[in-house]
């Protein structure tokens, strides 16, 4: 079967010489379509510069990226950035909604950019899921930690792609929040046969997943 | 913290800010050029008048019609401190010329003249020597050399019988050239000097009458209005009339009252572009706020007290206008001290009324340090908010503060969105600033669309039409009403002659590219009525007008009512000249018995005055055309012609028709881009000079909107890379950044032609009734409408496509991060 998400000696430098950086050095990767991957390793291994790569937010320095079977280098500005709306669902630490909208502009905003109509009662199945629905009319400022990472969460599916990128979902939460939100996540992904890759420092989120990947120095353990 | 620590602190603070800080500094530096250049201006252009004041003649009046006793009078008067009498001696006969003899004498030294002064020889002091401007004697076909003979056909007075004399030359005197200005000979007056001594051969005492161009004592503690009143006692002294004095307006304005007035336009216009630079600095300020207050936040948990942080913040501004203010005070200085020479120069040689000038003073010391210190001034003014928060607001709060409105809690939404709505939240997610800058932007335009109005009103051809009211050309029979020696002359004998005739009109059609002809007339008349208008039966017009007319008319009734069928059923006239009507003492309805002159043909009209208006275009009495044709005319009274020719053909039309006013001395050619080019340099000398102010105000204000959307780039950083990373493309992020702008544009646009095309016609007829030069009809200011809409677009655009470059300079990942 083949990967929905595959890297084959990517590497990602900063800097040259003396202050050479290897983010990612050299790394074969396989994910297989459905799975529940968590990425975990030291402060400073790599491990968000291996998600942003694999979600097309950043360039490698050399190797290559397969994503849903096509090789992400091949692709023009305007063609990830519709693989980035249609295939990829990326949530952040830091939540990063729009602060000018409500939470159901801001689940629906990544549809809105790819000029399509969300779909009505799916989007209101996910509020229910994440339990939002009491809030749809509110703005960020008025929502608290796990509300607003539900939020995120709620954007990163609601335009039904094949693979959610987390970096550190749980790492603004206190523990309650963090555990729900990774159940959530967890959920949902199975519920809509999405393939969940994980960052986390958490080990209990750790052992929730399919399989765990490990990075040291840019390198897979 | 220590001053050091401060000024370190705000240095470092303009580099990091590096942004925001050439923002204002280019905010402040505009303000400062733009005052100087209005103060510069308004200096050169102060000194301008007051040297052109001088030129022209520095005289502050002159009282006409005087006899040589009241001159004597005069001339022993004690408040007299300068005095010259002229009199206009005759008129010169001679080919078409516009020439007159007069003859001038100082009685007291201090009167000068731009012109007339003498170059070589002496003034005449025999009755056979004549001094004059070389044009006078070349136009006269005689070479311009001092001893010289000249043989000169002229009129004593204006009438009687024609003398013929010969002379020799004396002298020479300076004149104005005018051998640039494409306009007729006829609309040139050639004027030159005879001695006391003809004039007393010619003209009994107590047939000489006098103009005195006097000057009084004291010049520098009146007022205009005060000279005047002093001119008046004088006049009454001597027993002369005050209705004869002439006031020399332009140096009495200039000389007098102009430093108040001056000064106080000045400062108004001064105010006005303090208030806007004030507004935009502010909104500069005010906008990135949220960044000061963070650090403000920083500063007070580090331990910076209130003052120490409020200095920070001033240290920084003064820095900044250290910086800014020396180039825009240079800018603004040497803009104008490089442009307005020439263009001033240019404008002199173009126009008949123009002196050139040789010296231009525009510099001041004190006026480089009252804008230094305005502009400092207003940078303080600006920082109200910062400081008011940087006491008010605690350390937590000022870390924590987001610029979001704290009020709102929830927002109805859509259920989908699009860009333009995207554009539409991120602009109303602040509404104070959006309002600002549009508010801010919208202000300086409605001062631009203001004025357009009325600039864009002072038409050159509205000027012109005073002289030729429709068509290109206006032919006109130049006649008499009342020449007795020569009776040849009048216009009941002319009409005769049949001179506008069927055949001239029939020759002019003729001429290639005429498209149409219009005519109008009148007849003299003569009436029966004891008053001093009509005293042995001096004679006056009477024109026709129709009913389609009578709409206009009424807009200059001052007495009585035009009502057209009243009028045909009793006989009624208009009478057209309201200063004269008081003098008739007449009463409107009151009958009164006229003599129609046809040719060598006489007819009784006995008629009564319905209404009295302002129009010194129609004949003396005008009547309903009915009543015009129950006249029954033999002969044809068409005095005027209006020729309209096609674009193309009019340089060869002009040589044609110049040719034909040519055979007849009665003949005299109108034409319109002579007239137009006569009205235009004094219509450009105001139109331009305001247009580059408003322009300047304008590009201040674009300054605000640069600021508002670099900042608001600056400040969502972060989210317009999250916004990339779920998926808005280069693309999308561009056309959401021209939505931004362009809805900015759209509010600038709105409120500017709402607004400001409200407060233009308010101005127009304020400026109207004021008697502006060239006002006579409003005309809407489509292209600078356009031309606004389109500066404002262009603009946006530009700015749009450089905060677009500059969102794309950090990597997608680092603006992600920016913030955490």
């Amino acid at each position: 079967m083949t990967p929905i998400l595959e890297t084959k000696n990517l590497c990602k430098y900063y800097g040259s010489g003396e202050n050479l950086v290897k983010a990612v050095d050299h790394i074969d990767l396989q994910i297989a379509q459905g799975e529940y991957v968590a990425i975990v390793g030291k402060s400073g291994s790599g491990k968000s510069t291996l998600l942003h790569l694999l979600g097309a937010l950043d360039n490698p320095t050399s190797g290559e990226i397969w994503v849903d079977g096509k090789n992400i280098a091949a692709l023009t500005g305007e063609e990830l950035t519709a693989l980035r709306r249609r295939k990829i669902g990326f949530i952040f630490q830091a939540f990063n909604l729009i602060p000018s909208l409500n939470v159901w502009e801001n689940i629906v905003l990544p549809i809105g950019l790819d000029g399509k109509r969300a779909d009505e009662e799916f989007v209101r199945d996910i509020l229910r899921t994440l339990d939002l629905e009491e809030r749809t009319n509110a703005l960020p400022n008025t929502l608290s930690g796990g509300q607003q990472q539900r939020t995120a969460i709620a954007r990163a599916i609601a335009a039904k792609p094949s693979i959610i990128l987390a970096d550190e979902p749980t790492g603004n939460l206190d523990t309650k929040n963090g555990d729900e939100v990774i159940s959530l996540l967890k959920l949902s992904a199975k519920k809509y046969g999405q393939t969940l890759v994980v960052i986390t420092h958490n080990e209990d989120i750790a052992q929730m997943a399919d399989r765990t990947i490990m990075l040291e120095d840019g390198r897979l353990i | 913290m220590k001053n050091k620590t401060i000024s370190a602190l705000a240095k470092s603070r303009i580099t990091y800010n590096k942004g925001r800080s050439v923002l204002t500094g280019i905010a402040i530096c505009l303000t400062t050029v733009l005052l100087m250049s209005v103060v510069t201006s308004a200096i050169g252009l102060f000194d301008i008048s007051r040297q052109q004041a001088i030129a022209a003649g520095n005289q502050h009046a002159v009282i006409r019609l005087l006899n040589t006793k009241q001159v004597e009078m005069l001339n022993n008067h004690l408040d007299v401190e300068a005095l010259e009498v002229n009199m206009q001696f005759a008129t010169v006969i001679y080919d078409n010329m516009n020439g007159f003899l007069n003859t001038s004498s100082t009685l007291k030294e201090g009167i000068s003249h731009g012109i007339g002064n003498l170059t070589e020889g002496h003034f005449p002091l025999t009755p056979d020597e004549i001094c004059g401007p070389p044009a006078f004697f070349e136009r006269m076909d005689t070479e311009p050399v001092i001893g010289n003979k000249i043989t000169i056909p002229f009129r004593v007075g204006g009438e009687g019988l024609i003398q013929t004399r010969e002379f020799t030359i004396c002298g020479l005197v300076s004149q104005r050239d005018v051998s640039d200005l494409d306009i007729s000979d006829h609309r040139i007056a050639y004027g030159a000097a005879v001695s006391d001594a003809l004039a007393e051969e010619y003209l009994a005492p107590e047939k000489r009458y006098y103009s005195a161009a006097v000057r009084l004592f004291g010049e520098s503690s009146f007022t205009e209005e005060q000279m005047e009143n002093a001119i008046r006692e004088v006049c009454l002294d001597i027993g002369g009339d005050t209705d004869n004095i002439v006031y020399n307006h332009q140096y009495l304005m200039t000389m007098l009252t102009a430093s108040a007035e001056m000064t106080a336009a000045v400062a108004a216009i001064g105010l006005l572009i303090l208030f806007f630079s004030a507004l935009v600095i502010y909104s500069i300020y005010y906008i990135s706020v949220i960044t000061d207050v963070q650090e403000i936040g920083k500063l007070k948990a580090l331990g910076a007290s209130v003052r120490q942080v409020k200095r920070l913040f001033i240290s920084e501004s003064m820095r900044l206008c250290a910086i800014a203010i020396p180039p825009g005070l240079f800018l603004g200085f040497g803009i104008p001290a490089i442009l307005l020479p020439p263009v001033m120069n240019s404008i002199a040689k173009d126009s008949p009324f123009a002196y050139a000038i040789e010296h231009y003073h525009m510099f001041s010391a004190a006026a480089l340090v009252g804008v230094a210190v305005s502009v400092l001034v207003t940078v303080r003014i600006s920082l109200s908010k910062p400081l008011r928060m940087a006491g008010k607001i605690s350390p937590v709060e000022a870390i924590r503060y987001q610029e979001a409105s704290a009020r709102t809690s929830s927002r109805k939404g859509r259920t989908n969105l699009n860009l333009f709505q995207l554009s539409l939240a991120n602009l109303m997610r602040n509404r104070k600033r959006t309002v600002v800058t549009i508010v801010t932007m919208g202000l300086s335009c409605v001062l631009f669309m203001s004025f357009a109005a009325t600039l864009n009103s002072m038409s050159t051809l509205d000027y012109a039409r005073y002289s030729i009211p429709e068509g290109d050309f206006r032919l006109y029979l130049d006649g008499s009403w009342n020449d007795r020696e020569y009776p040849e002359n009048n216009f009941d004998v002319l009409q005769q002659q049949n001179l506008l005739g069927e055949g001239m009109l029939q020759r002019i059609r003729d001429i290639d590219g005429v498209t149409d002809i219009e005519k109008s007339g009148f007849v003299l008349f003569s009436a029966d009525f004891s008053a001093p208008i009509f005293e042995n039966h001096t004679r006056h017009s009477l024109a026709p007008f129709t009913r389609e007319e009578v709409k206009d008319m009424q807009k200059n009734i001052t007495e009585g009512e035009i009502d057209y069928d009243k009028m045909l059923a009793e006989n009624s006239v208009i009478c057209t000249s309201y200063l004269d009507w008081e003098e008739m003492g007449l009463s409107v309805g009151e009958p009164i018995a006229l003599t129609i002159y046809d040719g060598n043909r006489e007819i009784p009209l006995t008629v009564s005055v319905s209404a009295v208006i302002k129009d010194s275009r129609r004949g003396f009495l005008t009547l309903p055309q009915e009543l015009w044709d129950s006249l029954e005319l033999q002969f044809d009274p068409t005095c005027d012609l209006y020729i309209s020719v096609d674009e193309p053909n009019y340089d060869g039309a002009k040589t044609v028709l110049q040719e034909i006013a040519a055979e007849n001395e009665h003949f005299i050619l109108y034409s319109l881009d002579e007239e137009l080019q006569i009205g235009s340099s004094s219509i450009n000398l105001i139109k331009y000079p305001l247009y580059a102010l408003l322009i300047m105000v304008a590009v201040i204000s674009f300054t605000n909107l640069i600021n508002t959307m670099l900042t608001s780039i600056v400040t969502r950083k972060r989210e317009l890379g999250i916004l990339q990373a779920i998926g808005l493309s280069d693309r999308q992020l561009k056309k959401m950044l021209s939505l931004e702008g362009l809805i900015f544009t759209a509010g600038t646009f709105l409120i500017s032609v709402t607004l400001g095309n409200l407060f233009g016609y308010l101005i127009y007829l304020y400026a109207k009734k004021e008697h502006f030069i060239g006002l006579s009809s409003y005309h809407y200011p489509i292209r600078e409408t356009i031309g606004l809409a389109v500066l404002l677009i262009v603009g946006q655009l530009f700015i749009t496509a450089f905060l677009n470059r500059k969102v794309h300079r950090e990597g997608l990942i680092d603006r992600i991060r920016s913030g955490e």
